[in-house]
């Protein structure tokens, strides 16, 4: 099996060249096109409970559908978002990803919820956070292009800009300076992050979009 | 006419050069910067300005008032720089024969030997979220130029092949095509997220993109103000 | 599935993927096998040659491929790809950063000749869309990268330097970084700049207790590019100020009637003195050298340099029928029009659309 993200970073998508045996898993939704020798079975995503928490906590869909063919074929997916797509190939190890942000793996990666903390609600960076565990590549998507930090210490990262990372990485929320500035700055709360571990960021903020947006509606 | 097409995927514009009376046609609202070597002509009119006939138009721009303008260049070298309303792709098609099935919201421009048809009806009444989608044909000899939403991946069918139909930005009219679930069954086909698909069979080039508006719009909508 | 062989009798086996790193007993030899992981080709990059009797998807050739099309065969009815002028990249002076230059030949019919000390690309080259943008200045060394879409504007600062920025632009930041909001230039530059569409807040981030690194990102996606003022002054659509070192100040201008007309705003900023610049756009940021007029549809003016006139204009050339007259009050047919010799900034996308685009998808308000 070949997979090739292309378009990076603005209308990312992912490229998948299926053989025979091959089993590739997306979120609902994310098939673009295909060849007709590629097969769709559509399931829960890890079983009717943990698909509805997926969905409600996570903000994944409910449903991931398996890709196999039996001869060969080629399948386009994207996210509906524009923006970035990148991939982490996991050895055994985790990788914390925010919610929504998940699209594709392999068949040795399982998917599941964590919980993030009381102050991550405040954050607006919601409760449960999703875990990726296990054996394979993970094809995950933001708002925005993707990029990558390798952090030893501290560092500050604006609310809505984080995408994933290390379970060596401890999170906390603060204020992005002192009271007063924290709020006329735009700023507010900031999480604060420390090392050693790897971080991926966004360069754009969905949540900062929709209050653009806000500001300009009709 | 030289074109050059700029800042691909997302922001993708279009630079055409023209020579004295050269001339092509577009919506009104997709000029973005010119010389001033042009004459402009804005018209609601089914004659298109350099003859090319165009069959349909209300329905085209969905009933409401529509302009539609047609350079033509007075001077040498002129130049122009042209872009669709959503952020996306622009790709050019040369239209040598045949026909070029184009769906209704991603035409951009077209020279005028081309001709457009906004009746067509082939595609009956495909859905996509929802929404009707309706298809323009458009036919002749000449350049015609389509946007999308999303990046713009071109396809040389040579059997068959699927493609959600939210994501068909243009198919030249020498493939088959039918609408057809995607899974197993109706159901697994919805809850599966992918709804209706379109299977083209045959020989030719089909142009898809890669992001579809109803999913970006429906992530985003429920974060806004209630209107 | 996996597919592997008993270590002891070679008996193949076929079993799903669950059972990867489980152990078993053989069949045959009664011997213990453990049943190896899959076997996945991680190749990233390369393609499979295209089979016969399956289509041929062209893996976005359109979109990643260099953007200059490759001629169509002999079609005097046809368009022709234009030959990409060389493109003059970056100037020492640091005076302009060039973001999709036009070269000033196309435009124009007369050649207007910039000093460019650095050798011109290779014609054949794509344009340089994508590419990571670095600089340096005496305030700071600055990247632009995810371009033209999601523009991220990184700079490192040495102790003490500082930038100023507007509010919600930061993404990302060291530490020792020290952030902190205000008014800044008085009440009547406060008051310019929000009419001008700017946040009245300006922050202040400075490298307080070390050297330090920050990024910048504006709330929508397009593009950011740099300007080195020389103590010169630049004019900027609303919005567009994203952030400033110092020695640049940041006013509003009233723009009169002819602005009104442009249905853009009345009022244009103004940064003016010596240091840098980042503006930002909604799209690509494309820049032209004007040397005698150039046309611009006012909604996608970013920036233009000082030594440009600039006025509000009906497009040139229009015929039009009766009913269309009612257009040109209503904001179309009318276009900025820039004359002289200096350099405007325009942006390939206008968020007025996507505002007109998204409003079908708000919810709506419920009636009790």
């Amino acid at each position: 099996m070949q997979a090739e993200i292309v378009n990076k970073p603005s209308f990312a998508n992912i490229v998948v060249r299926l053989s025979a045996g091959d089993k590739f898993i997306a979120e609902a939704g994310a098939m673009t096109s295909m060849s007709t020798s590629v097969q769709i079975d559509t399931k829960w995503s890890g079983g009717f409970f943990r698909a509805i928490l997926k969905r409600v906590l996570g903000g994944e869909s409910m449903f991931i559908n398996v890709f196999s063919t039996a001869t060969e074929g080629e399948l386009r997916l994207t996210q509906p978002l524009p923006g970035d797509i990148d991939c982490l190939e996991l050895n055994g190890n985790t990788m914390y990803l925010q919610p929504g942000a998940f699209i594709a793996c392999e068949p040795g990666v399982k998917l599941g919820l964590s919980w993030a903390g009381w102050r991550m609600l405040i954050a607006r960076e919601g409760l449960f956070r999703l875990k990726v565990s296990g054996t394979g590549r993970v094809w995950f998507g933001a708002y925005g292009g993707i990029f990558q930090r390798e952090i030893d210490s501290e560092y500050i990262v604006d609310s809505g800009h984080l995408v994933a990372y290390e379970p060596t990485v401890k999170v906390r929320v603060a204020l992005a300076g002192g009271i007063i500035s924290s709020f006329f700055s735009g700023e507010g709360l900031v999480t604060k992050l420390n090392g050693p571990g790897r971080i991926y960021m966004q360069s754009r903020s969905f949540d900062g979009l929709a209050a653009w947006t806000n500001a300009h509606l009709y | 006419m030289q074109y050059e097409l700029l800042a691909r995927p997302a922001s993708t514009v279009a630079k055409l050069m023209l020579q004295a009376n050269e001339a092509f046609t577009c919506e009104v609202g997709a000029m973005i910067s010119m010389t001033p070597g042009f004459v402009v002509e804005t018209t609601t009119r089914n004659k298109g300005g350099g003859g090319g006939l165009i069959k349909g138009l209300k329905r085209m721009f969905a009933g409401e008032n529509f302009f539609l303008n047609h350079f033509t260049a007075t001077h040498p070298n002129q130049s122009l720089i042209i872009g669709p309303q959503l952020s996306g792709d622009i790709v050019y098609h040369p239209l040598r024969a045949g026909a070029l099935i184009v769906q209704g919201s991603s035409w951009l421009a077209s020279s005028s030997g081309i001709e457009i048809d906004a009746t067509w009806q082939g595609l009956g009444k495909a859905l996509f979220s929802g929404e009707r989608m309706f298809w323009v044909k458009c036919s002749g000899v000449g350049d015609i130029f389509l946007s999308s939403f999303g990046a713009i991946y071109e396809v040389e069918v040579n059997g068959d092949y699927i493609v959600d139909t939210g994501h068909i930005v243009a198919f030249e009219d020498t493939l088959q095509f039918t609408i057809r679930k995607a899974g197993k069954s109706l159901i697994s086909s919805f809850l599966g997220g992918e709804g209706l698909v379109c299977k083209f069979q045959g020989q030719g080039k089909l142009y898809c993109q890669s992001h579809n508006p109803p999913s970006f719009g429906q992530l985003l909508g429920p974060k806004l103000r209630p209107r | 599935m996996i597919v592997f062989n008993c270590p002891a009798c070679q008996k193949k086996y076929r079993v799903p993927d669950d059972f990867a790193g489980k152990k078993a007993k053989c069949k045959q030899c009664q011997g213990t096998m453990e049943i190896p992981f899959p076997v996945l080709e991680v190749e990233l990059v390369e393609e499979a040659p295209p089979e016969p009797q399956l289509a041929t998807p062209l893996p976005s050739q359109v979109a990643t491929a260099p953007t200059v099309h490759q001629p169509a065969p002999i079609q005097p009815v046809l368009a022709q790809p234009i030959q990409t002028q060389p493109i003059q990249a970056q100037p020492v002076t640091a005076r302009f950063v060039e973001n999709d230059v036009i070269s000033a030949e196309v435009v124009q019919a007369q050649v207007f000749e910039r000093p460019k000390p650095k050798p011109p690309r290779a014609a054949n080259q794509p344009q340089v869309s994508h590419e990571v943008l670095r600089g340096a200045s005496p305030n700071f060394s600055y990247e632009i990268s995810q371009r033209p879409d999601f523009s991220l504007v990184t700079l490192r600062m040495e102790q003490g330097q500082k930038v100023y920025s507007e509010p919600s632009a930061m993404a990302a930041m060291t530490p020792t970084i020290k952030l902190k909001a205000g008014l800044k230039g008085g009440f009547r530059k406060t008051l310019g700049r929000a009419l001008g569409g700017e946040s009245v807040i300006i922050n202040t981030l400075e490298a307080a207790t070390g050297p330090g690194e920050a990024s910048f990102a504006p709330g929508i996606q397009g593009d950011v590019a740099h300007y080195s003022l020389q103590n010169n002054s630049l004019y900027l659509q609303r919005g567009a100020f994203l952030l400033h070192s110092e020695g640049v100040e940041l006013t509003g201008k009233w723009q009169g009637a002819k602005g009104f007309f442009s249905g853009e705003g009345l009022v244009l900023l103004k940064a003016s003195g010596t240091g840098d610049l980042f503006f930002n756009s909604y799209g690509a940021i494309l820049s032209v050298d004007v040397t005698d007029q150039y046309y611009v549809d006012t909604g996608y003016v970013v920036a233009f340099e000082d030594t440009l006139q600039y006025g509000v204009t009906v497009l040139p050339g229009l015929r039009a029928g009766g009913k269309v007259k009612s257009l040109f009050f209503g904001g179309e047919g009318l276009v900025c029009q820039f004359s002289g010799q200096g350099r405007v900034w325009i942006q390939t996308r206008h968020p007025s659309s996507f505002i007109s685009w998204v409003n079908p998808f708000r919810p709506t308000k419920k009636n009790n």
